[in-house]
């Protein structure tokens, strides 16, 4: 009995000095703690009226997970609380579970000044205790209260091209204004323009077709009006003002826009056009001759266009050449002819065949499809009647040498 | 002359009274009902296909079902033997009955025989040909609704003249050959043998001589296929068969522009569309001359061959 008691205990006090080294280092290490707490805007300043959200950061620097009790002082007449605005609701907070990773939930400072508040400094102080009080953090805030500043009030107008140019046949202008608040007051601004008589114009936001009077803008807003103009007919070649006035209230932007009506003619346009004396499209040609086909450039323009000359897009082997080959200069309205002598080749199938005439100036160009019809030429029709005219005789000619018999 | 119209008339009367004729007819006409029968299947998908919807009328000639061929290829096959059924007994079947010798007997001139004779053949021809071919147009009018146009219209004649001259030549070659020889079986046979040989064998002589002449070269350049099909189809051009079938692909497909090889830089800037049927005419002026040429040798031959031989009696 003895004995097996004995082998008993052996090993049970083995397993104890097992269980004591590895609980041992735990117990000697628990020390180790410590929490911080912030927030990105210790100082800050306030007008008299405003509430402020300030965001307050609790950090664990220890190795153990803490639940710390929170407690804020604030200056006399304030009212504040620490709260949380997580998952949509907002719920005071007195005590926070801080883990050591991970963030811990955030925590707001959420304070608003009494309304008579003086102008001034005010302290804040917000204390972390952990449970068992052996660890603490605290930190403070200062607010400064002053008298509200004065509103700012103010509309500025503003385009890039204020000056536009446009033919006495034109009627409608655009001017893109952006109007911008740079006050510090939301605003419905209302625009008018003083245009000379006659003159109609209308406003509307940009990309959109409704036309507006007035217009609400926050503090700081710009946006871009789309001002249309449109002239009455039979105006006179000058240079028309206008202003442009945006109002507020009793504040008030103008912008001076131009519109400047030009004659025609001032506004040069460069325009070839190709065609043909008949106006049909179409020439014949006979395999491997030389056949003619006129066309014409003109000048519909309203300039001169100079150095007019002539290409074509031919099948590979022909031969296309323009007389005159170039134009030295073309009036508006001057219209030319033009000799285009096409050449196939003498091997070229009958059918047929689109040629592409093209023609341009130092300004200005244009091209022209002409369908050639190219046929064989017509002498080895005759050639083959001759052969056969010549059989005819000969056997003609037989007749008479051995017939009547 | 009088004479001439005389015999003319009578070997008329012979041919268009003949069992031999109505045997003829009866296949022409067969022809004639598939070609209406093909066109009243495919003309809708033939027309449909193409962008040349102007020449509704020409495509009754040369449309086909995927079972029968078309008009044109029942005629280009049909018609030689229509040209050698008509000639091949001409002069020796009189000379072997002894009746050649009877109307030797008359006051006529010996010309106006072969004369009449080639004369009657040729005509029993054109009758044969233009009736089938305004029965088929006649049907198709019918059956499609739509009136040929005029450049239809020539072109279907023309159709129908360079096919009597096609089946002339034939006619007058068998007539050749019954002159030449006395006894009836030969002569047919030489015509059929003729015959065989330009529709079956040219193709094949045709395609081992270009192989001779201008052999593709060993990495089959185009330059080289091109060269021996052009010498195929010039060697092919000696048949009699290749040019009628030339010319009437050309007249009755407007659209055909060139019956040689066709290169790539050749279709550059080239309109797809018809040609106008007197660009079609010149474009095988070549092929129609020769047939005409070919027709008049061989009656040229047999009439001095028949002119300078002895005539006996039985």
């Amino acid at each position: 009995m003895r004995t097996a008691r004995r082998f008993y205990v052996a090993p049970i006090l083995m397993l104890v000095a097992i269980a004591i080294g590895l609980v041992s280092p735990g117990v000697a290490a628990a020390a180790q703690r410590g929490i911080r707490i912030s927030t990105t805007y210790p100082s800050v300043t306030i007008s008299k009226a405003d509430s402020i959200t300030l965001p307050i950061k609790l950090a664990n620097q220890g190795e153990a997970d803490e639940r710390v009790d929170i407690s804020l002082s604030s200056p006399q007449g304030w009212t504040a609380s620490l709260v949380n605005e997580e998952f949509g609701s907002t719920f005071e907070v007195q005590s926070m579970f801080v883990p050591i990773k991970g963030d811990a939930p955030s925590l707001f400072l959420k304070t608003k000044p009494p309304t008579d508040v003086k102008p001034g400094s005010y302290a804040f102080n917000i204390k972390a205790v952990s449970q068992d009080k052996q660890v603490n953090a605290s930190l403070d805030i200062n607010v400064a209260v002053v008298e509200k500043p004065a509103t700012v009030s103010k509309l500025t107008l503003n385009t890039p091209f204020p000056d536009i140019r446009g033919s006495v046949d034109d009627n409608s202008f655009q001017f893109n204004v952006d109007v911008t608040n740079d006050g510090s007051d939301d605003r419905t601004v209302s625009f008018a323009m003083e245009s000379p008589k006659g003159w109609q114009v209308s406003f509307r936001p940009q990309y959109e077709s409704t036309l507006i009077v007035n217009m609400g803008m926050k503090a700081g807003d710009k946006k871009t009006i789309q001002v249309t103009i449109q002239a009455p007919p039979d105006q006179e070649a000058k240079q028309y003002s206008f202003v442009m006035r945006a109002t507020s209230g009793s504040i008030e932007a103008k912008l001076p826009l131009t519109v400047t009506l030009t004659k025609k003619e001032d506004v040069p346009t460069y325009q070839l056009r190709l065609s043909t004396p008949s106006g049909r499209l179409n020439a014949d040609v006979v395999t491997g001759k030389e056949s003619h086909a006129s066309i014409t450039v003109g000048n519909t323009g309203t300039a001169d266009i100079k150095n007019v000359s002539f290409f074509a897009d031919s099948p590979s082997g022909w031969k296309v050449a323009f007389d005159p080959a170039k134009i030295d200069k073309l009036a508006p309205n001057e219209v030319r002819q033009v000799d285009v002598a096409i050449t196939s080749t003498a091997k070229t199938i009958s059918g047929d065949y689109a040629i592409t005439i093209r023609t341009s100036g130092d300004r200005g160009s244009d091209s022209m499809a002409l369908r050639t019809a190219v046929g064989a030429s017509t002498a080895w029709g005759w050639i083959g009647l001759f052969i056969v005219a010549l059989v005819i005789a000969s056997v003609v000619g037989l007749f008479w040498r051995v017939g009547r018999r | 002359m009088y004479a001439l119209v005389t015999l003319l008339r009578k070997e008329l009367a012979d041919h268009l009274g003949s069992k031999r004729f109505v045997i003829l007819m009866a296949l022409v006409s067969l022809s004639g009902l598939s070609a209406i029968y093909v066109a009243g299947q495919s003309i809708r998908q033939a027309v449909g296909d193409e962008s040349t919807a102007q020449f509704v009328f020409l495509k009754l000639f040369t449309a086909s079902s995927g079972v029968l061929p078309p008009f044109v290829s029942f005629i280009a096959f049909f018609g030689p033997l229509i040209g050698l059924a008509l000639g091949f007994d001409a002069i020796n079947r009189e000379r072997s009955s002894g009746t050649l010798a009877l109307v030797m007997a008359q006051p006529i001139f010996r010309d106006s025989i072969v004369n009449g004779k080639f004369l009657a053949g040729v005509t029993t021809i054109a009758v044969m040909l233009s009736s089938i071919v305004l029965i088929v147009a006649g049907m198709g009018l019918w059956m499609i609704g739509v009136p040929p146009s005029l450049e239809e219209v020539l072109r279907i004649i023309a159709y129908t003249l360079v096919t009597v001259v096609y089946i002339g030549f034939w006619m007058a070659l068998a007539m050749m050959f019954s002159i030449f020889f006395k006894r009836i079986t030969t002569s047919a046979l030489a015509a059929i043998a003729v015959w065989m040989f330009f529709s079956l064998f040219m193709g094949i002589i045709a395609g081992l001589v270009a192989d001779r002449i201008s052999p593709i070269d060993q990495d089959q350049s185009d330059v080289s296929v091109a060269a021996n099909e052009q010498t195929a189809s010039n060697l092919m051009r000696l048949s009699p068969a290749t040019l009628y079938q030339e010319s009437i692909a050309t007249m009755l497909q407007p659209n055909v522009r060139t019956l040689g090889p066709l290169t790539l830089q050749d279709i550059v800037g080239m309109v797809p569309g018809p040609l106008p049927l007197a660009q079609s005419l010149l474009l095988v002026w070549p092929q129609i001359v020769t047939m005409i040429g070919l027709m008049l040798a061989c009656f040229a031959i047999s009439y001095a061959s028949f002119m300078r031989q002895e005539i006996r009696g039985p």
